[in-house]
Formats: C-alpha cells, structure tokens, sequence
C-alpha cells in the first residue's frame, strides 16, 4: 500500500507523455520544428526609440528613416566607407560612364530589370518620377525635401530609366535617391497621398509597399513592427529570416542590457551610454558593440555677434553686417586659448570610449577630406592659451578671473539636456577656469534646443549665449552642401525666421571667397582641396571649436552574424545579409 | 472694554477646552509609539546631516577629478566617486539639502493653500460650495501629465529670470507644481473639522460677542484643527521628496549637474553594477527619510483620532 | 447626486481649456527629433503642415469638435456597425509623430495597461484586505508592527527604485525573467501562457506591492475605527466572541469606505503607472503619455490627458454612488 504513491508518481508523467505521443505522432515532430525554426528565424530589433511610421519622407525621426529602411529601398546606398552601392539602380551613373551629363546638370539613373514591388508589380521608372513628386508637393512637409532642393524636374526616358535635371550646374549630383532617407515609394500606393494628404495617409505610412527583403506585417506606432520576409525579394535565397520584430521602449541603457546581458534581443540600437556601463555589459560576453564613424563632430560653435540680453530680437545674436561684434569673442587669440585649453583625450575617455576619437576637424571623414593642418588642438596647452590672453590685454583679477576694459571674461555656455554633454560642460569649466575664464553652464531640453520654433528663445539657431554644444553631420559622402553653411549671409536672423545654417555667425572674405570658387569648380580633385580649406578656415578662425568624431554605437548577440555597422547609412541597410549562425 | 470681554472670554474657553495643546500631541504620540521615535530620530539626524553636513565635510560636489573616476569607499571619499570624480558623500549632503528643502517648501505651500482654502469654506458657507467645487476640480486634474507639462513649458523662461543659477528656477517651479496639485486633501479635512467646531460653544460664545469671523478663525479655530494640520504637513513632506525624485527620475527635474536625491539615483542606476553604492546611499537616503517622516504621522494620526487610539 | 452630475460637466470644460491653454504654450517643437542634417527650412514647412501656424481658439475649437463630436461617433460606429453621415471625411485627433488617429493609438495600448497595472490592481487589493484586517483585529501584535512595517516600506521607496533592484535581480543576475514586455506576445497554449506570466511577474508586483502597502493601511484605520465604535461594545459586552464579532459586523462595516477608496483608484488602471511602464517597457498608455511628451505631440498629449481627467470625475461619481448604495445613511442631496 505504502508504495503506491511513488508507483503512482512515476507513472503518471510517462502516461501523460505516452498518450500525447499517441495522440499526435503524426503532428508532433513537424510542430516541433516549425516552433524551432520560427525562433530561431525571427529577428528581434530593439530601437528604445521606436518607429512612429514606417515612411522616412513623413519622418519625425532617425527612427523611422532606419525602420523604414527594411522595407523601401534607395537608388544606392552608402557603405562603410562611404562609397556608393548600388541597389535599385544598375550601376552608379559617372561622368566616365556618361551618366552624369557633361554640364553637370543632369544625371541618368538606370534601374535595376526585373525589381518587384512585394505587391508583385514591376518597379519602373515612374515610381521614381513619382518619389520626386511626392516629395516637392506643395504642404507635404517631406523631410527629405533638401535632397530635392536644385531638381528641376524627374523624367522617364524609358520603363528603367530616369533622368534628374537641376536648375544650375551641380557638381554633387547624388543627392536625390541615394541613402535611406530618400527611398523609392511605390505610385501605385502613395498617388493620392500628394500634399496636404500626406499625412493623413496612415494606412500607407504604416505599412508601405517595397522593394526591401521584408514587408510590414503590423504596425503599432511607437511600440512594435513585425515584418516578414518579402518572397519575391530580387536576392535569391534572401533574406535568412523569416520574420522581424522591431520592439521600442525604455532608454539607451536598457536596450543595450537586453542585447548585452539577457540575450532578449539580437540587436540593439543607439546605445549612447557611459563608456564604463558598456564596457561591463560586454563583459558579460553575450553579444559585441559595433561602432560606425561617419561625418558627427560634437563642437562648440562660438558665437560672433552680441547674445547680451539687454539688445533687443532685431540686434540680439544677429549678424548685422559685422557691427555687433561679440565684446569678447569677436577676437581671435581668445577664441583660439580656448580651445587650447581643452582636453578631447579625456573628454573621450570620460564620455565616450570606444565610441567617440578626438578631433580637430569639422569634416573628419571620408579620409580624402580630412586635413591633418589643425592637429596642434590635439593636444592641451594651457601656457600658450594663458599666453594669447595676456597678449590679447586680459588681465588676472583678484578672483582668478580674466578682466580687461571692466569687463569680465566670463561665458555663458549651453547645450541639450544629456548626461555626456553636461560631463563635458563640466570639465571644460575646470579647463577654462585654469586659464582664467569663468563658465556659466546652461542645458535646455532636447526638444527645445533642437527645434525650430521662431518664437522660443532657447533654439540652438536663436544662440543667445556666448558658446553652444551639439553635435552636426551631413548627409551622404560629399560635405558640399554642408560647407555651403559657413557662407555669411546664412547666418540665422529675422530676415530668414531664424532658419539659417551659419550658426557661428562667423563671417569672413576669404571663406566666402572659397564658397564660390567652390561652386564653380567641378574638377573632384580640386573640390577635395577646396573643401579642405573651408575646413582649415573654419577652425583657424575658431567660428567653431570641434571636439570628438563620434560613432554611432550598436551591439548585436553573438550569433547573429553578416552585420555590417555603417556611419554613413542606415544601420540596417545590410539587413537582407544578416543571418544566424 | 471690550478687549477686556473678549480676554475674559478667551481664558474661560481656553480652560473649558479639553483638548490638550498640539505640541502636547505631537510630544504624547511621539513618546508612545516605538516606530515614530525611530523615525523621529532618524528624520532629526537626517536633516542636521543635510543642513549641517556640508559645513564639515568641505568638498565641492561639483568638483571633477578625472583622476579619481568610479572609486569605492576610502578615506578621501568616504562613499566613493562617480563616472566624473565627483565626490559622492558630498552630492548626497548637497543633494539631500534639495530634497528636503523641496519637501518642506512644497509642503508649506500646499499646506497653506489648504488650510486657507479648507478655513474659508468651512467658516463661510456662502464661499462653501465655489471652493469645493474649485477642490474638486483640482482632484479632477491628471498630475503627473500636468506636472511633467508644466515642468517642460516653464523651465526655460523660469531660468532666465535667475541667470546663473538655474537650480533656484526649478526649485521655485517644482515648489510650486506640487504645492498646487496637492493642498485638495488638506483642504477637506480642514473644512470639516471647521464645520464641526464653528457648532462648538466656545466658538459660539465668541460669534455672540461680535467677534470678527477671521478673529475666530485665527485665535479659535485654526489652534484647534492644528493636529490634523500636522498630519496632512507629514504625509506632505513625504509625497513631495518622493515626487521630486520620480521627476528627476523622469528627467524632468532639476538640471542634471545639479545634484538632488532622485537625480542621483536616476545617474546611478545605469552603474548599479558597477557601483552598486551609487543606487544604494541616495535610495537609502529617500526611503528613510520618507519611512520616518511616514512613520511621525503615522504615530500623529494614532494620536489625535481618539477612536483609533488603544483600545 | 444630479447636482454632482450637474457639475462635472463645466469642471471637465473647464479642464479641458486649462490643458489645451497649459499645452499650446509649450516650447516644444514636433521637428527637433529630426536629423540634424535636415536643413531649418525644412523643419519650418514640416510645422506648417501640422497646422502650427494657425491662431489658437481656431485650433481649440477643431480639437473640441474632434475630440467631443466625431471621435464619439466614430466609436458608436465601429461599436454598432452603422454609418451616421458621412465618416470617411469626418477629422480625427491625429498625433503629430506618427500622423494615426490618438483614439487609435490609445486602443491599442490599452490591453496591456489594463492587463499589466488591473491585475496588480486586483493582486495588490487581495493582499491588503486580509493584512489590513488582521493588523487592526491585533493591534500592537507582532504581526501588525511586521506589517506596518512592510506597508510603509512599500509606500516610501519609490517604484523605480524597486523596479531597477528587480530587474537587476531577477533578469541580470538570475536570468529567469525577461526585462522587456513583448506586447506582441499572443497566449495561444500553456508555454505561451506561462511566457506572458514571466514578462507580467515584475511589473506586477512592483505596483501590486505599491497599492496593497497603501490599502493595507487603510483598511487597518477603518477596521480599527469600527473595532472602537458602540455597536462593538455592546457586543462584546453581550458576550459574542471576537471572530464573530469581526465577521460578522466590523469587516462589513469597515469595507465600505475602503470600496469607495478602490473605485477612486480605479482611473489609475487607465492612467497607467507611467514610471512602471517606463522601466519595464511595458509599452501602454504611461509610456504613450511620455512618449508624446518628450516628442512635442501635443494633440497626442492634450487628448490623452483630457481623457484620464474624464476618468477621474467618473469615477469620483461612482465611489458616490457605490458609497450611498452600501451605506444608505448616506443621502445626496
């Protein structure tokens, strides 16, 4: 009797297992693989921020540019090192090729035969035409419209090929079509979504027809996008997975943990993160940290007009043809102590690690650009920064700050609430008080700072304070329009709403002068050295003090292989290529 | 003449009242409750840490050192350094005189608005039905999305009224934000507690003298309700320190090199692996202040509800 | 009780013109997430195709209309299947950020709100009621000082405090439960069930723990208030014993005014415990609210907070309701 319940304990798990068997013999061992099989091929993604629409020309974000990349394709994308591929297109159009026009003013793409929309319809070259039409309507808010800028027209010289013309001869005629953020979008489905209907257009924002190796299978704004691979994706035998989870939520942090140390998800991100948290998170050994260098400089712009608070919305921070002169910073041996003064070794180290290198260049990639003439910053050199100061007439007060003419040397300093950028705030007022100049710091929210609102005061193109902070990049491989920033009459003010891109406000003849020869030269090699000089003036003068090439920093699980990390691109522009081993 | 009356007046109610004097309370419930002496002693050495601490241990808790990144405890930094050298004890003591300050102003002013409020309406029916009405629609208002809104849409320009010093911007802001979206439950008690001794003789006595209604409210009244006052000040204290730091924690709170208990915990929590010193002290911190304050007017209820009192 | 009806609907005018006027004064731009190397120009004709540039009272008086007027039908619509006038023209609250529809947006992260925050609702109640009474009926005991104890630990240490110790705990260093809520997540048998309960555990008993410390102490307070009232003498001069005493009168008696105190909470459900859903990513209605506002998606903001303001002032009414119902010495006039 005693022995029953053992007996009775040990049967009852073979009995149950034993009718399961029987009842499903049949099904079990295919259910059985099927779940395996769709573990192992799903992809899991975590962008903290995630997605708000899946079409980057309605983008309120990178998010949704990178997220949208899965899906809809680009003409050519950049690769790691900033060259052009081509995707939709056959070949990258050249002059040597004859695709781009003698005159510089137009450019024929040819398209790849035999690309298919996942709706099965043929991409052809209207969907280009219409890209471009979706894009230059009027009240659309595109954000990709500046890509558009100089285009004339699109036209259709066939079924597979297109021809962009340009209002006036433009050496970089890459802009339109190339890198995730200007993609092509199926006609079919966006043609009544032109204008002021784009945005009202949710259901193909949400889930847009494309050539890419997966298709939107749901979409939760914000939260979640399920994709799943695109059967008639032009690759054979691609993409290896079958489905796509794209989950957002919680902060840097948290997504590199789940990739780093719980395993949850196969790819992480943005992980903007403490150097050290990092390091220990890999440490963990469950996945890798993948670093990609592009065009991002973190800098102090330095301003060159009067921010005093006393003058008023017509004289504050505004360029007016060089009268209103910054009392303090309108002089070049202050501006060049100061950034002698500072340390980018260890403002690496502190905030950035693996994922930032020092700088002295506003344009520190790609590597033909890159001028070796500024690398004296490189180094601190606190005596010749308190040298330049005495030799600019500021004089040592009692309280260890600089003072010349009754006023003091003292600096008010802001950039976006973050807690990297507010560690640099602080150790450059260490530095800066060494040389005898005292730093008020200031931080404003992100969504502020970075905004464009012509009725607030504390925008990044407002610059009513002595120093900024943040970081800036441009599009694509070619920093031509980029540069086209530092041309003086772009210097924000009434006259433009504030919406200009000489933040500095730094305004000189000669860098004028390169500007123009720049936009007359088609020459590459020429361009290249030109754009050199703009790079050397810029930082000479100090309009702007670069500090740290930053990396866009991401981490993938240790099996999940073919990831290749890109600076120039969207990050998951390899994704058809990503695998599990 | 009638100065004299009214004083006559006053002593005899004075001796006819059988409530013993707040402070009597306070000293009653203190002495009688194990856990609010705890708490009692903790919350003291709390705030004199706070308040006098950083007269004593001199560093500058905005000070980097690079040299001296992520240490634990020694004797040059008794509770470590952070990711940028600073000394931790020293943003503790900095960061506790924040919170607690945050905690008491926001109190005071919550605590002020609501007895005001609760005083008026109670004492004058005609104001009654406006101000709960008015109470009732404070209760009505989501608050932490109208915290979080206000915080966001008054920072900037608050911080150009104090240049330099953008902390006294947020501190007033934050007083104010939860000061404001907090004196409703004071606000009821009050009312009732006055609707019931505006029926007392005392205070009859005083009405059928010609005593002037805020003359009442002021010597008669406000004296009388002070216990249940106090009660709500605890409570107080405590949900602002706590509501500072979810702020904080939220990243809307004070800027981030300014240091307060909830910032510090929300910066260390990244490195709670690493440092795990750098979540515990400013958790720590929070909780046992917010647990003794708790634990005060826990024993401070017990005590002035008589029908709760030991049976 | 028509009375407080009466006014709830001027209080909820009156909040609704408070959070749009507190709102449209926020200096937040729906353009600063965007790329930096999308020129100002851009970021400008982006804002006017949101309607950025039209006068304030014209934006109010849209917003009542969609908000009070075609989302309420849009709803009895999609509730009955009928078509009342003309529904594909009608405006809709759209969100800034992702251009969908805010009705849309909140229904879709309400299931996992209500799963996540009503269930650690409902846990955190079937904790208290017994602690709260045992603690009362056996004041100054040991087990009413332990749990005192624990329920002011429970409402003094912050939820993020809490939530960041668990998941250190449990998913860094144990590795048994997920960080992340995986709102995709679809129960469809046992080891799909017992997925969704991993990812709920932590998120649950943080706020669980949270709720029962301070009901736990109010259902205490209201016990011992019962324990000292008359009717409790009396019976116990008369000799009833304890138990009876406490089941049979106080426990009935002293529930009322806790019911009241869980129909107040109950908006909190919907709310959503933002710091919560926050840390463990639960992806609901908390998170949908902050999302919105750290992206300047001010119709998104507006909405949602006017809707938890609605909640609010329902469930005020009801706790009346439900109060006169149990207690009929209650009367409304």
């Amino acid at each position: 009797m005693r022995r029953v319940p053992a007996i009775v304990l040990l049967a009852l798990p073979t009995l149950f297992l034993a009718s399961c068997s029987q009842e499903s013999t049949s099904e079990a061992p295919v259910d059985a693989e099927v779940t395996e099989t769709t573990q192992d091929r799903n992809l899991k993604i975590l962008y903290w921020q995630a997605p708000s629409k899946l079409n980057p020309y309605q983008s309120s974000g990178t998010k949704d540019i990178e997220a949208s990349s899965i899906v809809v394709e680009p003409l050519a994308h950049y690769d790691v090192d900033a060259n052009m591929v081509p995707i939709l297109a056959a070949e990258i159009p050249t002059s040597e090729n004859g695709g781009v026009a003698e005159d510089h003013r137009s450019i024929t793409w040819k398209l790849k035969k035999d690309v298919l929309w996942s709706d099965s319809t043929p991409l052809t070259a209207a969907d280009v035409v219409f890209t471009w039409e979706y894009c230059t309507a009027e009240g659309g808010g595109c954000a990709a419209l500046n890509a558009f800028e100089y285009v004339e027209q699109v036209v259709a010289l066939d079924d597979h090929t297109v021809r962009v013309e340009f209002i006036k001869p433009t050496p970089f005629p890459y802009g339109p079509f190339v890198g995730s953020a200007s993609p092509i979008i199926q006609r079919e489905q966006f043609k009544d979504c032109l204008g002021m209907r784009a945005n009202q257009c949710v259901e193909e924002n949400s889930f847009p027809v494309g050539t890419g190796p997966y298709m939107v299978d749901e979409f939760r704004a914000q939260d979640t996008a399920q994709f799943r691979a695109n059967p008639l994706y032009r690759e054979q035998g691609k993409p290896y997975f079958q489905t796509v989870l794209l989950k957002g939520g919680g902060d840097a942090a948290a997504a590199a943990r789940t990739v780093l140390q719980t395993g949850e998800f196969d790819y992480a991100w943005n992980l903007q993160v403490e150097p050290e948290i990092l390091e220990n998170m890999r440490n963990a050994g469950k996945g890798e940290i993948l670093t990609g260098f592009g065009s991002q400089v973190e800098r102090i712009m330095v301003n060159q007009t009067n921010p005093d608070p006393k003058l008023d919305a017509e004289q504050r921070s505004i360029n007016i043809d060089g009268t209103n002169p910054h009392p303090i910073l309108s002089d070049i041996r202050v501006r060049r102590a100061l950034t002698l003064a500072i340390d980018r070794e260890i403002l690496v180290e502190v905030g950035y690690g693996i994922t930032g290198q020092p700088t002295c260049n506003v344009i520190p990639l790609p590597e033909k650009y890159v001028s070796s003439n500024n690398d004296e910053c490189l180094t601190q050199n606190l005596e010749e920064a308190n040298r330049l100061l005495d030799e600019a007439g500021w004089v040592l007060g009692s309280d260890d700050v600089r003072v010349k003419d009754g006023i003091r040397l003292s600096l008010l300093y802001q950039t976006s609430t973050n807690p990297v950028r507010q560690g640099a705030q602080s150790l450059i007022k260490g530095w800066w008080k060494e040389i005898g100049v005292e730093t008020e710091l200031k931080n404003i929210d992100g969504s502020v700072f970075f905004g464009t609102d012509a009725a607030s005061p504390f925008t990044l193109y407002k610059f009513y304070s002595d120093v900024q902070m943040y970081t800036n990049s441009f599009e694509g491989n070619d920093p031509s329009n980029y540069v086209e920033a530092w041309k003086c009459d772009k210097a924000p003010g009434p006259h433009n709403a504030w919406l200009g891109t000489n933040i500095s406000r730094g305004c000189s003849e000669e860098l004028d002068a390169l500007l123009d020869t720049l936009s007359e030269t088609f020459d590459a090699d020429e361009r290249v050295e030109i754009i050199k000089q703009i790079n050397d003036t810029v930082v000479q003068n100090v309009y702007e003090i670069p500090l740290i090439h930053r990396a866009r920093v991401s981490a993938r699980a240790n099996d999940l292989k073919g990831v290749v990390m890109n600076g120039w691109d969207s990050e998951l522009w390899s994704i058809a290529d990503w695998y599990r081993e | 003449m009638k100065v004299e009356k009214l004083a006559q007046a006053n002593q005899s109610i004075q001796e006819a009242r059988e409530h013993p004097s707040p402070w009597m309370i306070v000293w009653i419930a203190l002495r009688n409750h194990k856990g609010a002496m705890v708490g009692a002693g903790v919350f003291t050495v709390i705030v004199l840490g706070v308040l006098l601490g950083p007269f004593i241990y001199t560093v500058d808790p905005q000070f980097t050192d690079i040299e001296a990144r992520n240490l634990g405890m020694s004797w040059q930094h008794p509770l470590g350094t952070d990711n940028y050298g600073q000394d931790m004890l020293a943003r503790l003591l900095w960061g506790g005189r924040t919170a607690i300050a945050v905690g008491f102003a926001a109190m005071f002013l919550s605590l002020g608005l609501g007895t005001t409020i609760g005083l008026i309406a109670g004492y004058y029916k005609r104001l009654d039905g406006l101000l709960m009405r008015l109470t009732d629609l404070f209760l009505a208002l989501p608050l932490l999305p109208l915290l979080l809104v206000i915080i966001l849409v008054f920072r900037e320009p608050l911080d150009e009224l104090f240049p330099g010093n953008p902390e006294i911007g947020t501190f007033l802001l934050i007083v104010f934000v939860i000061g404001i979206t907090s004196w409703m439950q004071t606000a009821r008690i009050v009312r009732s507690e006055t609707l019931a001794l505006k029926e007392r003789e005392f205070v009859l006595a005083a009405t059928s003298i010609g005593t002037s209604g805020p003359h009442i409210i002021t010597t008669h009244i406000l004296p009388n309700i002070l216990s249940p006052i106090m009660v709500s000040a605890t409570l107080g204290v405590a949900s602002a320190i706590i509501t500072e730091s979810a702020l904080s924690f939220l990243g809307l709170g004070f800027p981030p090199d300014f240091p307060t208990w909830g910032r510090l915990l929300y910066d260390g929590a990244n490195f709670m692996e690493i440092a795990p010193a750098r979540v515990i002290w400013p958790g720590l911190a929070i909780s046992l202040t917010v647990l003794s304050v708790n634990y005060i007017g826990d024993a401070l209820r017990d005590a002035i509800d008589p029908r709760v009192r030991n049976q | 009780m028509s009375k407080r009806l009466f006014f709830a609907i001027p209080t909820l005018i009156i909040i609704s013109f408070a959070l749009f006027a507190i709102l449209d004064l926020a200096p937040n731009d729906p353009t600063s997430d965007l790329p930096i190397t999308i020129p100002p120009e851009v970021r400008q004709e982006i804002r006017e195709s949101l309607g950025l540039d039209k006068p304030f009272h014209v934006r109010y008086f849209k917003w009542m209309e969609q908000f009070f007027i075609n989302e309420p039908l849009n709803l009895i619509e999609g509730v009955t299947g009928l078509q009342i006038g003309d529904s594909e023209s009608r405006l809709r609250v759209t969100s800034w950020s992702s251009y969908r529809p805010v009705v849309d947006l909140i229904i879709e992260r309400l299931p996992q709100t209500l799963w996540v925050v009503g269930l650690s609702y409902v846990v955190g109640i079937m904790i208290a009621l017994p602690i709260g009474v045992i603690s009362a009926f056996k004041q100054y005991s040991m087990f009413d000082q332990i749990g005192t104890f624990i329920s002011m630990v429970g409402f003094s240490i912050p939820t993020f405090f809490t939530g960041l110790v668990m998941i250190i705990v449990f998913s860094v260093w144990l590795g048994w439960l997920p960080s992340t809520y995986d709102t995709t997540h679809v129960v469809k048998d046992f080891p799909s069930f017992w997925v969704q309960v991993k990812q709920m555990i932590m998120p649950v008993l943080v706020l669980a723990f949270y709720n029962a410390a301070q009901l736990s102490r109010f259902m205490r307070a209201s016990v011992l208030e019962n324990l000292n009232l008359d009717y409790v003498r009396t019976a116990r001069a008369k000799g009833l014993r304890d138990r009876a005493i406490l089941l049979k009168h106080v426990l009935r008696n002293s529930l009322l005014p806790v019911v009241t105190m869980i129909a107040l909470g109950v908006p909190t459900i919907f709310t959503g415990a933002i710091i919560t859903e926050q840390i463990f990513r639960v992806n609901g209605i908390g998170q949908l609210l902050i999302a919105g506002i750290n992206s300047a998606d001010i119709p998104l903001v507006q909405s949602l907070s006017f809707l938890f303001a609605v909640l609010i002032v329902t469930f005020n009414l009801l706790a009346d309701i439900i109060y006169g119902f149990l207690d009929p010495r209650i009367k409304y006039e």
